[in-house]
């Protein structure tokens, strides 16, 4: 489990509220008298990130009638988590904090179930957009899932005066990762060490800069390779000023991230998306510079 | 259930009819079997949804989805090669054309099914010809006589491909996606083999398909009638990628006496040392139509009966089984009887079959340790009725895939009777 503090700054990253809904965290309600702040408070019972299944939601309106949160379809990794509303009225202090309810608490609730409503499907850009961040003790950086989507809807508990949330958040990943992204430049003809910190292996990204035909890119710690070859039928060379995105995890490649789709050039009997182990991992790469975006992954 | 290592990485490869690739299937597929069966097409069955854009988006030069039927050739690949440097991880295991998918959706989820056929069901939609010019046969058929049975398999091909339209075009190959060799149309890199089968009598009728006619061969293209030789006919289909030197090609031809060889490193045994199979499944159908020791088979429409085939030691032992067949389109007697001699060495028993589920950690592997028409090992102690102990030659190998890729045997079907074995 990436996480096991509860109580540790936390925020979700969503189309509806960024930069960011903040839990564990003091907040400015934005009242017309600006005296109150809030908080929501990560509960401890239930809370976990634990490897599991859910389903992107593309139509979100069921074809029949029935419940339109679809059936689990993708493997990744599920944070479900338990969230109780807090205020300070008439202070922000948070020693003057108190279970929140009324306009106060229904506000916030309006608040929460925008940003999880907003994580029912995928946008441009999840990556970026789709986060769950949180702050582990003394690790140095954050942490966080990407393109998370609202995996479960969020149920309401209501047990005077307390009012609470539960809900769960998927990421197709299979990992967390550091928030900080290393992205080194490996020349051709290189051999270059490149260290995963986490304790989990990781699925890099890589942009090979044109111009090049045929390119090799060897994991020699897992003995994997991916084989590019241009001349292939159906296969293009990579031109000058260009650079073929690579995506291990999706298994794709796209001239300049979301160009050409480059899949025929890749050799399908050598090939590997292969995966960066913790800890080092030999890297060589032949016939371009590679940039390698890579992070820090976790279990 | 598997102990610990549960089966091999699978991948599943898309391309046009010129080799181009459309896309990959990895990590996409909900689940898949692949039927490999002796002397027959193999078939293959792949689930996955819809509405993946790896699945549906449209591939430009021919305006269909990446995924489509009919101009779709699809590959599939096992992780049994080493890891690293030159060498090729995954290997080809079969190939073959999309035909028949199946799009179905419920109240929230698009599912493709799809089923796809090696080269040789395509040949079911094919004609025989006589000559590479495309001559269609006469009220007489195509006839060969005292020829050798893999030469008519292969000639009934090249003529095919010689004398028809591409099937490939613009490659400049009417490949029928089977390479036999330059001699039959196909290309300088066939690395197949075409044994000296016996000689055999043996009329092509009119409209017969080269799959029929393959079909038939396979049960006339022995030589029991001379009394000699366990030779015949066993038609081998190797699946191929080789987008390079042979866009749009599947699978090389080979024609063998007797597929296969003694596999004694590939054992399966239940029950017993060591332990490689996980079930065993005996069965021995002495049914009428399966029991077979008395073959009355007639050549032709409305023609000669070719003389009974007994085996009378079996007939005094069990009493006789009786098949009578016509066989309105064979009608060289030579070569009916050569069936009826086929049916009886192979079922004089009835048929015999032994299923065993391989474990995936004690077995050896599929097309690496054995594959099909090969003779493994087959072994069961008295815990069952009746044991095994001895080659058993492999007539299917289905191959199941989970949702996870990974691949593995299921059903291992095995038989003790072969043709020369009895």
């Amino acid at each position: 489990m990436p996480n096991i503090e509860f109580d540790v700054p936390m925020s979700i990253v969503s189309p509806y509220g960024p930069p960011g809904l903040p839990l564990n965290q003091q907040l400015p309600l934005d009242f017309a008298d600006n005296t109150h702040s809030f908080f929501y408070m990560v509960r401890p019972g239930g809370y976990q990130i634990v490897p599991g299944k859910f389903r992107s939601v593309i139509d979100s309106i069921s074809q029949a009638d029935g419940v339109s949160m679809q059936e689990p379809y993708i493997d990744g990794l599920i944070a479900t988590m338990t969230v109780e509303y807090w205020e300070t009225p008439g202070s922000t202090d948070p020693a003057a904090r108190v279970l929140a309810c009324g306009a106060v608490a229904r506000q916030m609730d309006e608040i929460l179930l925008g940003v999880l409503n907003s994580l029912r499907h995928w946008t441009t850009d999840p990556n970026n957009d789709q986060r769950y961040i949180w702050t582990p003790t003394g690790a140095g950086s954050d942490r966080l899932l990407t393109d998370v989507l609202l995996a479960s809807w969020p149920t309401v508990s209501i047990d005077p005066p307390s009012i609470s949330r539960t809900f769960s958040l998927g990421t197709p990943f299979p990992y967390a990762i550091d928030i900080a992204q290393l992205s080194p430049t490996l020349a051709d003809g290189s051999t270059t060490t490149l260290t995963n910190g986490g304790n989990a292996s990781f699925s890099p990204v890589m942009r090979v800069a044109g111009p090049t035909t045929v390119f090799l890119i060897e994991n020699n710690t897992t003995g994997k390779i991916l084989s590019y070859d241009g001349t292939r039928p159906g296969a293009v060379a990579i031109g000058g000023g260009d650079y073929a995105e690579i995506d291990f995890f999706q298994g794709s490649i796209f001239l300049n991230g979301s160009g050409a789709d480059l899949i025929a050039g890749l050799d399908p009997v050598a090939t590997d998306f292969f995966t960066f182990d913790p800890g080092p991992n030999s890297i060589t790469v032949t016939g371009a510079d590679v940039t390698v975006l890579y992070n820090n992954a976790w279990v | 259930m598997p102990r610990w290592f549960s089966g091999y990485q699978s991948r599943f490869l898309v391309t046009d009819l010129f080799g181009v690739t459309t896309t990959w299937l990895d990590r996409l597929t909900l689940g898949a079997s692949l039927a490999f069966n002796l002397d027959q097409p193999m078939t293959g069955t792949i689930s996955m949804h819809s509405n993946d854009p790896r699945v549906n988006r449209i591939f430009a030069p021919d305006g269909d989805p990446l995924v489509a039927q009919s101009n779709r050739l699809i590959y599939t690949f096992l992780r049994q090669g080493a890891a690293g440097g030159s060498t090729t991880p995954w290997q080809c295991v079969a190939a073959g054309m999309i035909m028949s998918p199946e799009d179905q959706a419920d109240q929230d989820v698009p599912t493709t099914h799809l089923t796809f056929y090696d080269a040789w069901q395509f040949l079911f939609g094919t004609p025989c010809f006589i000559d590479e010019a495309g001559t269609l046969p006469g009220p007489d058929g195509a006839q060969f006589f005292g020829t050798r049975g893999g030469v008519i398999v292969a000639t009934l091909l090249g003529n095919a491909i010689f004398g028809s339209e591409p099937t490939v075009p613009g490659t400049g190959g009417n490949g029928y996606f089977i390479d036999a060799g330059v001699e039959y149309g196909g290309t300088v890199h066939w690395g197949g083999v075409i044994e000296d089968t016996p000689h055999i009598d043996f009329v092509v009728q009119q409209g017969m398909t080269v799959g029929d006619a393959w079909n038939q061969l396979l049960a006339a293209g022995n030589d029991f009638a001379s009394g000699s030789s366990d030779g015949g006919v066993d038609i081998v289909l190797t699946p191929i990628y080789d987008p390079v030197n042979r866009p749009g090609y599947t699978h090389e031809l080979s024609v063998y006496n007797l597929a296969g060889s003694d596999q004694y490193g590939a054992p399966m045994a239940w029950g017993m040392f060591n332990r490689s199979a996980e079930t065993a499944d005996r069965q021995h159908d002495g049914t009428p139509g399966n029991f077979i020791d008395v073959a009355d088979f007639y050549a032709g429409q409305g023609g000669p009966g070719v003389g009974q085939v007994r085996n009378n030691a079996v007939v005094s032992k069990y009493l006789a089984y009786w098949s009578q067949k016509w066989f309105p389109q064979q009608p060289d007697a030579e070569a009916v009887l050569a069936m009826a001699q086929q049916v009886v060495q192979l079922q004089a028993q009835g048929k015999r079959t032994f299923t065993v589920n391989p474990d995936p950690l004690r077995a050896i592997g599929p097309f690496v340790g054995y594959n099909l028409g090969d003779r493994v090992p087959v072994y069961a102690p008295n815990k069952l009725r009746v044991t095994a102990a001895g080659l058993q030659r492999i007539q299917g190998i289905p191959l199941e895939i989970n949702p996870d890729g990974v691949a593995r045997v299921n059903s291992l079907l095995t038989s003790p009777d072969w043709r020369g074995r009895i």
